[in-house]
């Protein structure tokens, strides 16, 4: 696929991930990589490009096995781009659906 | 590769950003290795998934996160550059570090092996030397008519420089065996593993 819009799909579910809860790198990139294939390191500058947009911001929390975690929390302003890009991609996919199940018709 | 190695090759690709950005990068895959650990992941199976060094850094510069300074070469030439030290030190990370003990071994079998030879020639030399010379002194060698002759000398005197030669060759030979037994030792030490 090709990467600039699975760059735009990746942070839709990166926020729509962070909508649900807080959580630190590891387990966002995790529970991604779960559902897209892709290469886990480029979701560390995506993260790193949210926060500077101030979409989303971070912070340190103890853990039980080791050093702190860093962990991300959506802002205002993030929730409310991805309340925007969720409706653009419904809207968009809903469409590429609709066209590619007319073309099939035609098979 | 081992965590350490591709820790090193992102320090290197992000060599010219600036240093809190770097710290803080590195910190991030610092702790995504930890938590892999945690899920019982080795370093091959993290960075498998994690993806080239090289990619994460151009992921950087494309989400415009850092920004690459600007050198004196420009264009095509720059980036031909670039690529080539960036294939080299990717290698030397990969391949050669590993490996530099093992260089280093065959330097130092090369050296003792050299200066054995060398000590030995020297030995045959100052024997060689010193027998020749004792002859002619011995027997006043004239090279040629109209050229003065070798001094007279005692007996004692011959005999002392005949010692000091056979003692300097003696010297030579001592070196030479301890250079090829240190050398036998590596070689033994390398079979044994």
């Amino acid at each position: 696929m090709k990467t600039q819009l699975k760059k735009g799909v990746i942070e839709l579910l990166v926020l729509g991930l962070l909508t649900q809860k807080n959580h630190y790198g590891y387990e966002i990139v995790d529970t991604i990589s779960d559902y897209v294939e892709m290469s886990e390191g480029s979701i560390y500058p995506l993260l790193k490009r949210l926060q500077k947009d101030t979409l989303v911001e971070t912070y340190w929390e103890e853990s039980i096995s080791g050093p702190p975690r860093k962990y991300y929390r959506i802002t205002s302003t993030g929730k409310a781009n991805y309340r925007e890009m969720l409706l653009e991609w419904q809207n968009f996919s809903s469409a590429v659906n609709r066209f590619l199940e007319g073309v099939n018709h035609h098979d | 590769m081992t965590k350490e190695q591709y820790l090193d090759l992102l320090r290197y690709y992000f060599r010219h950003a600036k240093a809190e950005d770097m710290q803080e990068i590195i910190s991030d895959y610092e702790e995504h290795f930890r938590s892999g650990y945690e899920q019982n992941l080795t370093d091959e199976a993290i960075i498998q998934a994690l993806g080239e060094p090289k990619q994460i850094y151009e992921a950087y510069l494309s989400e415009g996160i850092i920004t690459e300074k600007k050198g004196l070469l420009k264009g095509d030439l720059k980036e031909d550059i670039k690529d080539m030290l960036d294939k080299a030190q990717e290698e030397f990370h990969t391949t050669m570090k590993p490996q530099l003990p093992h260089y280093w071994q065959e330097a130092s079998k090369a050296v003792f092996i050299t200066s054995g030879t060398l000590s030995y020639a020297l030995a045959a030399l100052c024997w060689f030397i010193t027998l020749i010379l004792t002859y002619l002194l011995s027997i006043q060698w004239q090279p040629l008519a109209d050229v003065a002759p070798l001094p007279a000398v005692s007996l004692v005197t011959i005999g002392a420089f005949f010692l000091t030669g056979v003692g300097a060759g003696l010297t030579c030979l001592f070196i030479g065996q301890e250079c090829f037994k240190q050398y036998k030792a590596k070689k033994v030490k390398e079979v044994l593993g």
